[in-house]
């Protein structure tokens, strides 16, 4: 009999492995704090893709800063919901939530150095940049939370 | 080419190979991927490719799309996994069926990514031979 999340009970050992006789397989059900991770990133990812869809024009700014509004809700949600989870591997999520957080803002970084290179201004600008804090902060989060997630529950 | 060769081997090869591959993969792919892009981004605006009308201007957004989708697969499935299996090796005992079923999850992708593949080597030749 194989174990999950979905299905663990107490008397689950906080160890790994196969203890008790039934492996333990991660969890695998299906997460609201993923659906708002993973909707978060597409939203912002769409914002981005529907500004460089209208080059060399000037896009309209009401579909995109929509599709930013909604990203913003969704990672507020997901955050939300994350604080609430019970008996979760806080410092599993920290340890690898931390460094992937050091990657993002590099890149971020990098990006914004190339918005500025190409003399992006203005609402584009604004809007680019909004794109790349939503992505700095879910990026982490979803893969933090993806990886602490399988944890196996503590007694 | 890794995935038949670490197929071919046994599981504490494999586990040996994972352990000293991985944490070079999970640097160097991120910023791989990261330079590429803004080296195509910038090539694409010096020689004028992004200011191109419609309907060529679609291959534009298809490659956006593609980009969009092979970013979401690395963020949401690839890089977890990787460091899920990586922690999980570190252990003294590593939960082989815990890796087991975290790596099925490439299996699945592969076949998502390899399309992706495709689409960026004819969106690549349409655009260079216009």
């Amino acid at each position: 009999m194989v174990r999950s999340a979905g299905e663990a009970t107490t008397a689950e050992p906080p160890a790994g492995g196969t203890a008790g006789g039934a492996p333990w397989i991660g969890d695998t059900t299906r997460s609201p704090v993923m659906l708002c991770g993973v909707g978060a990133i597409v939203t912002a990812f769409v914002a981005i893709g529907f500004l460089a869809a209208y080059l060399p024009r000037s896009a309209p700014l009401g579909p995109p800063t929509g599709l930013l509004v909604a990203s913003a809700v969704l990672t507020v949600a997901g955050i939300a919901l994350l604080t609430r989870r019970p008996g979760f591997a806080w410092d599993v999520f920290r340890s690898v939530a931390r460094w992937i957080l050091v990657l993002t803002l590099i890149f971020a970084a990098m990006a914004e150095y190339v918005f500025a290179y190409d003399k992006t201004r203005g609402a584009p600008l604004v809007v680019m940049t909004i794109v790349l804090v939503l992505a700095a902060i879910n990026v982490p989060v979803v893969i933090g939370f993806s990886v602490a997630r399988h944890t196996r529950p503590a007694v | 080419m890794i995935g038949p060769i670490l197929g071919k081997m046994d599981v504490p090869g494999r586990i040996a190979f994972s352990r000293r591959f991985m944490p070079a993969m999970m640097l160097i792919m991120p910023t791989l991927v990261v330079t590429t892009l803004t080296a195509g981004w910038q090539l694409a605006r010096h020689v004028g490719d992004l200011a191109v009308p419609y309907p060529r201007h679609w291959w534009l957004v298809a490659s956006f799309i593609v980009v969009g989708v092979m970013a979401i697969i690395a963020y949401v499935v690839l890089e977890p996994a990787n460091i899920l299996v990586l922690l999980e090796l570190r252990k003294p005992q590593p939960n082989g069926p815990l890796i087991g079923r975290i790596m099925r999850r490439f299996i699945y992708t592969a076949g998502i990514t390899g399309l992706m593949q495709v689409a960026t080597l004819v969106i690549m030749t349409r655009i260079a031979t216009w």
